[in-house]
């Protein structure tokens, strides 16, 4: 089985919520996630990707960080004080190493550098979509 | 050809000696007097007597500063000096003021234009003439291979009333001259100088023709007070001859000697000083007058026979030399008879220039016969036993020199230091400011990096999963296009800004911001930072190095940005950060105004924000030349200003791009 098709399988479904500022990146990146999640919801910014997950079951954030009205991080901590077992990527860029050390103390499931590399993006998120989905297992259990 | 002189005692006498040497009978007489009496009577029975019985002959006269016979200095005395030539046509005129002296110098050449002129003797009255003028005029109509030498009529020291004199005719204000036409006639001029040039150089910051307002942007009156003294300074004009001011020109060092000083503290020259030129005091060294006084015969050395030497020199020279005027006299009264003047000003002139000196010592040679004799074996004559009644003088003109020469040393030290700082920290903000483009041009390219790799793995994951659509494929490949263009459109820009030696020209301020934040734009955005340009003269355009203008705005950007972080990691909640660009126009001279709402800058510390290598922020990230070198580039390049104001929540800087009226 091809790492698209095991993806395919894992995240079919899942809910990912997508928040980023960037028009461009943002277009083509919800067209990527789109073919593999079930259900997604888009957000523009921190603010708005926070209100976007209190409406909805959400399985997995993907974010950017830097981002107008609330950033990336201070999102983070909020959705993590509402789950604190929320399953969060990060996507970023190369030069905001200071951003990256505020993160650790988040419990992030793993980071996406941009520009971002296809086989490393692939292999994350079917390893994270797979926890989930363990995890949810357990949960029926 | 020949010269013979006569001191005049009283007509009697004078007219014996013309009898005695049969002057009356010459065809070519050209006859000089200077009168040391310096009244029209004297000038007028004078006049009338050579006139009367030398009809024939060219007769000039002019009052003086003192009289020139051999190497004697004389004072109120009255030297006649008759010429007689052999193998040189002689024309001579007059000519009274009536325009100007421009005109007047040109209308007495016109008149006194000749084929085969060697060299053209002027007079003119020495007060309330332009010399430097009259000399223009002369020049510029008379043919440039004549020697012109003269000068300007004295009244022994009391400026109150020259005259001059052509035949029996004794003029109030004008000029008087001959010209020497010849195939034979060897002429030979020079000069000595002399006088030392001291302290700093002053600019001359208000003249108009040869009256100074201001030196230095301060009153000349006051300037002379400071620098010697209020009884030296009380002592103008009298005294300014002999601290002249020096200027200058083409290699030259012109004097300008002080003539009048008038109720609002300014002061007349004895020659012109343009507005912008750059002045020093002049201290007349005896120790380099005599030390050089043999040098004024050099062009003899070679065999050169003179028959007939005159000399017109500068009073100063007699009132600083005093007793010991004679001794630049002594090795050329060695070579002929010499006779002359001393004048409120002479004439000189070269093949390239004429120039109207102060100060200095000229004198013409002529010889008829082409006679060389042998080189003569140059005998110094010995300066030091002429010294032993002037040591004091001598010895602080030397020391004077001296320690201005030391000052002067210094100051070049400390100059040439601060130039090579300034080249430094000029170094260090520019490698600052391309530190800064480049995080700037990274800001720029990520967005579309990573635009463009996400778009690839899309295409690429739909067609491994077998959903890629054409149009899909048309539509990335365009995309992608056009991230590339404006990536290129930013390595452009780029390249615009960091292109080294951009020209002066004339643009347009809006045009610069627009680049600028073209460039910055993605970078500040990055950091939530609002930009609006706001052009309430969208036209606005300076003539400059725009570079220079780039740098300064973007110094201040790049701050206000800085100033945000700081603000910024304090809390989230702040109102939103804007940085925002005002182009305006006060008295016609175009603003940058760039406000932000950072915080601004604490009152205690304001003050200190342009002083070179001062930062507030933290070791290692500023290099606290920014807005010193900014300041300065406004100040400099733009002859305008960097202001700073404080407003509620923020900073405003001003970017004054020009000179302001107040």
């Amino acid at each position: 089985m091809s790492i698209t098709d095991e993806l395919k399988e894992n995240a079919k479904e899942l809910t990912v919520l997508y928040v980023e500022d960037e028009d461009d990146i943002r277009s083509q990146v919800s067209q990527i996630l789109g073919l593999f999640f079930g259900t997604m919801h888009v957000g523009v910014n921190g603010l708005n990707g926070l209100e976007l997950y209190k409406e909805n079951e959400v399985d997995l954030v993907v974010t950017d960080l830097t981002m107008p009205k609330m950033n990336g991080i201070d999102m983070i901590k909020n959705i993590k004080e509402i789950d604190s077992l929320q399953h969060v990527i990060v996507l970023t860029a190369h030069n905001s190493s200071d951003n990256l050390i505020e993160t650790m103390d988040l419990q992030i499931d793993g980071f996406l550098l941009k520009p971002m590399k296809m086989d490393k993006m692939l292999s994350l998120l079917t390893k994270v979509t797979n926890t989930i989905n363990l995890e949810k297992k357990e949960e029926k259990k | 050809m020949f010269t013979l002189n006569h001191q005049y005692k009283n007509k009697v006498e004078l007219i014996k000696w013309l009898e005695e040497n049969n002057f009356a009978s010459e065809d070519e007489c050209l006859v000089q007097f200077f009168c040391g009496i310096p009244t029209k009577e004297m000038m007028q029975t004078v006049s009338s007597t050579l006139h009367r019985h030398l009809p024939k002959a060219h007769i000039l006269g002019s009052t003086t500063d003192g009289e020139i016979l051999s190497d004697d200095i004389l004072y109120e005395s009255i030297i006649v000096s008759v010429s007689v030539f052999k193998k040189t046509k002689i024309y001579s005129t007059f000519t009274t003021y009536s325009t100007n002296s421009y005109d007047m110098g040109c209308k007495i050449a016109t008149k006194l234009n000749q084929n085969d002129a060697k060299v053209m003797i002027l007079f003119t009255t020495g007060l309330a003439i332009n010399g430097e003028h009259f000399l223009d005029g002369v020049r510029n109509t008379s043919d440039d291979e004549c020697i012109i030498s003269g000068g300007l009529a004295g009244d022994n020291g009391n400026f109150k009333q020259t005259f001059i004199s052509y035949q029996d005719k004794v003029i109030q204000k004008g000029a008087v001259g001959v010209i020497l036409c010849s195939t034979e006639l060897t002429v030979k001029n020079n000069y000595e100088f002399g006088w030392e040039p001291v302290g700093l150089p002053m600019v001359v910051t208000k003249s108009k023709d040869n009256i100074i307002y201001e030196l230095n942007n301060l009153p000349i009156i006051d300037v002379y007070t400071k620098y010697f003294g209020e009884e030296i300074s009380n002592m103008l004009p009298k005294i300014g001859v002999e601290i002249p001011l020096i200027v200058n020109r083409n290699g030259q060092n012109i004097a300008r000697a002080t003539l009048n000083r008038y109720e609002d503290g300014s002061l007349l020259f004895a020659g012109n000083i343009l507005e912008g030129e750059k002045v020093r005091f002049g201290l007349g060294s005896v120790e380099k007058i005599l030390k050089n006084s043999d040098n004024i015969c050099r062009d003899f050395y070679d065999g050169y026979i003179p028959e007939s030497v005159f000399v017109y020199s500068c009073m100063a020279r007699r009132r600083l030399l005093n007793t010991q005027a004679n001794i630049e006299l002594k090795m050329l009264s060695s070579y002929a008879n010499i006779s002359g003047f001393f004048t409120y000003g002479e004439f000189f002139s070269n093949k390239q220039n004429s120039y109207l000196f102060n100060e200095t010592m000229t004198i013409i040679a002529l010889s008829e016969n082409n006679i060389k004799a042998e080189p003569k074996k140059i005998v110094k004559s010995n300066i030091t036993k002429h010294l032993d009644k002037n040591i004091l003088m001598y010895a602080v003109t030397h020391m004077t020199n001296v320690i201005a020469k030391e000052w002067q040393e210094k100051v070049d030290v400390e100059v040439a230091k601060n130039k090579m700082q300034e080249e430094q920290n000029f170094q260090q903000a520019k490698q600052a400011q391309m530190g800064e483009m480049i995080g700037m041009i990274a800001h720029q390219w990520r967005q579309p990096l990573n635009a463009i790799s996400a778009t690839a793995i899309n295409v690429s994951l739909l067609s491994s999963m077998g959903m890629l659509k054409d149009d899909k494929v048309q539509k990335d490949s365009f995309f992608i296009q056009e991230q590339c263009q404006k990536m290129s459109e930013t390595i452009d820009t780029f390249m615009n800004f960091v292109k080294p030696g951009k020209e002066s020209r004339k643009f347009k301020i809006s045009d610069t911001l627009n680049s600028i934040i073209y460039i910055m734009g993605a970078q500040l955005a990055n950091h939530n930072i609002i930009v609006s340009i706001i052009e309430t003269d969208e036209d606005s355009s300076i003539v400059g190095h725009e570079d220079l203008l780039e740098q300064v705005i973007i110094n201040i950007l790049a701050n206000a940005r800085d100033a945000f972080n700081n603000i910024g990691s304090v809390g989230s909640n702040q109102n939103e950060k804007f940085i925002k660009i005002g182009i305006e126009k006060q008295d016609n001279v175009p603003l940058v105004i760039i406000e932000d709402n950072a915080g601004g800058i604490p009152d205690d510390i304001q003050k200190k924000i342009f002083n070179p290598y001062f930062t507030t922020k933290e070791q290692g990230k500023g290099t606290g030349i920014g807005l010193y070198m900014s300041s300065n580039i406004m100040k400099k390049a733009f002859s305008g200003d960097l202001k700073y104001e404080r407003t509620e929540n923020g900073s405003k800087f001003i970017l004054v791009c020009g000179e302001l009226d107040s």
